[in-house]
């Protein structure tokens, strides 16, 4: 059982990084509106979990201009994906036990 | 035990934000059953315009000689064609607009590639075999190319365009190999099967 609370990962109980990396799993990427608008959170909200997840190296942002416009967008790394498909399984496998 | 439903909920929201950043959820059956009217309407008036709704050689051979047959036809296709995307597109803004959602998001960019290529595509093969006089395969190209479009569209939106897909394709291999029903066949899948996709669609998703 300690095994399993010990693969929850702390980074992701956390309702708009959850929707950020979901997004994310299923596309290659998504632009900053996209998000917002996808997970109905502020600009505030959604800016700082992005910069936790980057911190974390679950993310990468890309910031390029389009008509003098900045246009952010956001993809999954590799450590990203794994940690989160780590935290997926974990959660199946508490549910499991739990349902036992 | 209020762990186990924050680790349930985080499943459902996991589900949930997977689901909606990949299907473009705006489009609306009504579109179908629209487009499916504007298509039966093209039938009418083009097989009133012949006088036949079958593509018999005589029929072929009288719109290579007549131009008047030929120009009518043109606008009767292109009509059809920007009135049916007209119409999805107005419904399609409303229903965004409606539910709040972005329009032109990168789903509904995907979608519209995916959608748009094969269908221009279609359009400019169908183009080269008007010039070429190869009529009698005119309505399967339309209905292949229509049918290859929705197939690779339809996982931005459901599966079950998926089905429609496969419908126009059947349809527009048998109207290749049988061209004398390649009018009733166009008619069957612009028209018919267009619709009751849409109804389908109306009913089931938004109801």
């Amino acid at each position: 059982m300690k095994l399993i609370i010990d693969q929850i990962n702390k980074v992701f109980e956390n309702k708009t990084r959850l929707g950020i990396m979901s997004a994310l799993m299923v596309n290659e990427s998504v632009d900053f509106i996209s998000m917002r608008e996808l997970l109905g959170v502020t600009d505030g909200n959604l800016s700082s979990n992005i910069s936790v997840l980057e911190h974390n190296k679950y993310i990468k942002v890309k910031k390029r201009f389009i008509n003098k416009k900045t246009n952010t967008s956001f993809s999954i790394t590799k450590v990203g994906r794994n940690a989160f498909q780590a935290h997926l399984n974990a959660l199946e496998e508490l549910l499991k036990w739990r349902l036992k | 035990m209020d762990k186990d439903r924050d680790h349930l909920e985080s499943i459902t929201h996991i589900r949930s934000i997977m689901e909606r950043s990949t299907t473009f959820v705006s489009l609306t059956g009504l579109s179908g059953v629209m487009a499916g009217l504007f298509g039966l309407l093209t039938f009418v008036l083009v097989a009133t315009k012949l006088g036949s709704v079958t593509i018999s050689d005589g029929i072929i051979n009288r719109i290579a000689a007549e131009r008047d047959i030929q120009y009518f036809l043109a606008v009767i296709a292109l009509s059809a064609l920007v009135v049916t995307l007209l119409t999805a597109l107005i419904l399609t803004v409303r229903k965004a607009k409606k539910k709040g959602e972005a329009i032109w998001n990168s789903v509904s960019r995907r979608f519209a590639a995916h959608m748009f290529i094969p269908l221009c595509a279609g359009g400019l093969f169908t183009t080269a075999l008007v010039l070429q006089g190869q009529y009698q395969l005119v309505c399967p190209a339309l209905l292949l190319f229509f049918g290859l479009a929705l197939l690779n569209a339809a996982r931005f939106v459901q599966m079950d365009m998926f089905w429609l897909g496969l419908v126009e394709i059947s349809l527009g291999v048998i109207a290749a190999f049988w061209y004398e029903a390649g009018l009733i066949l166009w008619a069957v899948g612009f028209g018919v099967s267009t619709m009751i996709y849409g109804i389908l669609m109306y009913f089931k998703y938004e109801r």
